[in-house]
């Protein structure tokens, strides 16, 4: 079925539940409807503040299925990084609490295929937008249904932010089959998420690396839940540890387990490891989705035959973006890419099980947001520091020279601040010189040598 | 350290924020440096202060400071001085 525009072929079923409402599929198809007389009749751009409502999401199908461009902003975000956004792209509409207000009619040229367009979820210089079509989106929902135990009497916790790819991807797989998604944006630190748990049959939960941290923290894994019959986790890598304690938990509870790896730039999903592969494999992303295609190529750009050899993870399959887009003129031309160069480092194993080993480029993930390591080495430069950046996941290493040292305190809660991370994720360390290479860059490599030695002491 | 100071040194260390930011009054989601990440960092920095273990309910009750020293004082930590 088609996502988006026979949404009422599921009758009096309820697509929707939040505090407030329960909204049926007949009701969203008629509050589309009625949405789309306050929509311009020439194609659009539309920006939608992404809130955690019905609202949100109503305003999303109908500009899809009017043949608009709807792009999904994030609600906490900051009003000059808005500013920009708005600048770069003109947008036509804004919607904000689900009322859209028409800022101009010039007529958006844009290929016929773009539909949606998401931001990666990244910061500091990182991000970029993401075109997305009607068939990305229709391929992917299908592929994560092919794979995932999604059933039409399932309700589905929907806790991850709607302008977020895997978040989109939640509800579209879930729409797609008729399921039922609770909306609730309450933080797993608030009694109201618990609750939730004793309100409703919630059959499945999805979550990033943090989410499930948070969980287990918070001993998630030591109580019973009747209904509950899988968890997926996808947005980074989870530690062993948490894997290990999680694949516990499923084991005892007899539910499964579903590690996944997907970038915005494919809709969502790319890969998925097996659930009863979980214990023997607990690094591995699996393999490719139904419907796609992962290969690893070489710096030569030659395809990887053989196991166990590193090599850049590309993918191929009907969810790979139409492109990116940094301004309005762009959504004209499309790039199209057959092969998606994830940008990632993998191997796979004897039996074709994929590992990510690193990142082609300098970047880390923080809490779920991606922050690219040379800009913040610019940010430190700005601060007129003179010392390089290097990260790992969960990490920001800043390395400068002696005598520097005292304001190290007062460095790390400003760059902190500027970047919007705790401080806890920023360590600066003393090096009496900064090493360079024979061709005066940095010695990234020198760098990270003497940072596994200093953590592994 | 007297307890009262532990529980300062674990807020301003939880938290990202100053000594003279800690007060009784101080609580969740009401400073932009309070939110659900740095509850989670504050919790280890309270169990690394006082060597205590808190268990779900006293992580999601923990909504002021005020409220830090009455769950605490449940884990025989007296804030009397």
């Amino acid at each position: 079925m088609s996502l988006f525009t026979e949404l009422a072929e599921y009758g009096d079923d309820i697509a929707f539940i939040t505090p407030a409402e329960r909204v049926s599929y007949v009701d969203v198809d008629s509050r589309c409807k009625k949405m789309a007389t306050t929509l311009p009749d020439k194609r659009s751009l539309i920006l939608i503040n992404a809130e955690h409502t019905v609202d949100t999401l109503i305003a999303l199908f109908t500009s899809i299925r009017e043949g608009h461009v709807a792009m999904l902003v994030n609600p906490t975000i900051a009003n000059d990084e808005l500013d920009k956004i708005i600048e770069h792209f003109s947008p036509n509409v804004m919607v904000k609490n689900g009322i859209a207000v028409t800022v101009h009619n010039e007529e958006l040229v844009a290929d016929p295929n773009v539909a949606l367009m998401l931001s990666t979820s990244g910061s500091t210089g990182s991000a970029k937008w993401v075109m997305l079509s009607v068939e990305n989106l229709q391929a992917n929902a299908a592929s994560i249904c092919a794979y995932l135990p999604i059933r039409q009497d399932d309700l589905t916790l929907g806790n991850l932010p709607l302008h977020y790819a895997y978040g989109l991807s939640v509800i579209t797989s879930h729409i797609l089959k008729g399921a039922t998604v609770l909306l609730s944006s309450v933080s797993v630190i608030d009694k109201a998420f618990w609750q939730l748990f004793e309100e409703y049959p919630i059959t499945s939960i999805a979550g990033v690396p943090y989410t499930y941290e948070m969980l287990v923290r918070l001993g998630f894994h030591k109580k019973n839940y009747s209904h509950l019959r899988y968890f997926t986790q996808a947005g980074g890598k989870l530690s062993t540890r948490l894997i290990d304690t999680l694949a516990d938990f499923a084991a005892t509870q007899s539910l499964a387990f579903y590690v996944m790896y997907g970038q915005t730039e494919a809709t969502a999903r790319m890969a998925y490891l097996s659930p009863e592969k979980i214990n023997e494999k607990v690094s591995s992303i699996g393999q490719a989705i139904p419907g796609g295609e992962l290969t690893l190529v070489n710096e030569l750009n030659e395809t990887i035959t053989a196991p166990y050899m590193h090599g850049e993870l590309c993918y191929r399959g009907q969810n790979v973006m139409l492109g990116y887009a940094q301004r309005r003129s762009d959504l004209a031309k499309l790039t199209n890419p057959e092969w998606l160069a994830t940008g990632d480092i993998a191997y796979f194993d004897d039996a074709g099980d994929f590992y990510i080993v690193g990142r082609k480029k300098r970047f880390v993930k923080l809490w779920g947001q991606r922050f690219s390591l040379d800009a913040i080495e610019s940010l430190l430069h700005e601060n007129g520091i003179n010392g390089f950046v290097l990260g790992v996941d969960n990490r920001i290493d800043i390395m400068t020279t002696q005598g520097q040292l005292d304001i190290a305190e007062g460095l790390r809660l400003r760059l902190a601040k500027q970047l919007g991370v705790h401080p806890s994720a920023l360590r600066v360390h003393e090096m009496a010189s900064l090493p360079m290479t024979a061709n005066g860059k940095p010695d990234y490599q020198a760098l990270s040598n003497y940072l596994t030695k200093k953590y592994s002491s | 350290m007297s307890n009262q100071q532990k529980l300062t040194e674990a807020f301003s260390q939880g938290l990202g924020i100053e000594s003279k930011q800690v007060t009784d009054a101080l609580t969740y989601n009401t400073i932009p440096e309070w939110d659900s990440t740095a509850h989670m960092i504050l919790i280890a920095e309270l169990e690394n202060q006082f060597n205590i273990m808190l268990d779900t309910d006293d992580i999601i009750d923990m909504s002021s400071v005020a409220k830090a020293k009455e769950i605490l004082s449940k884990h025989d930590i007296s804030f009397d001085a």
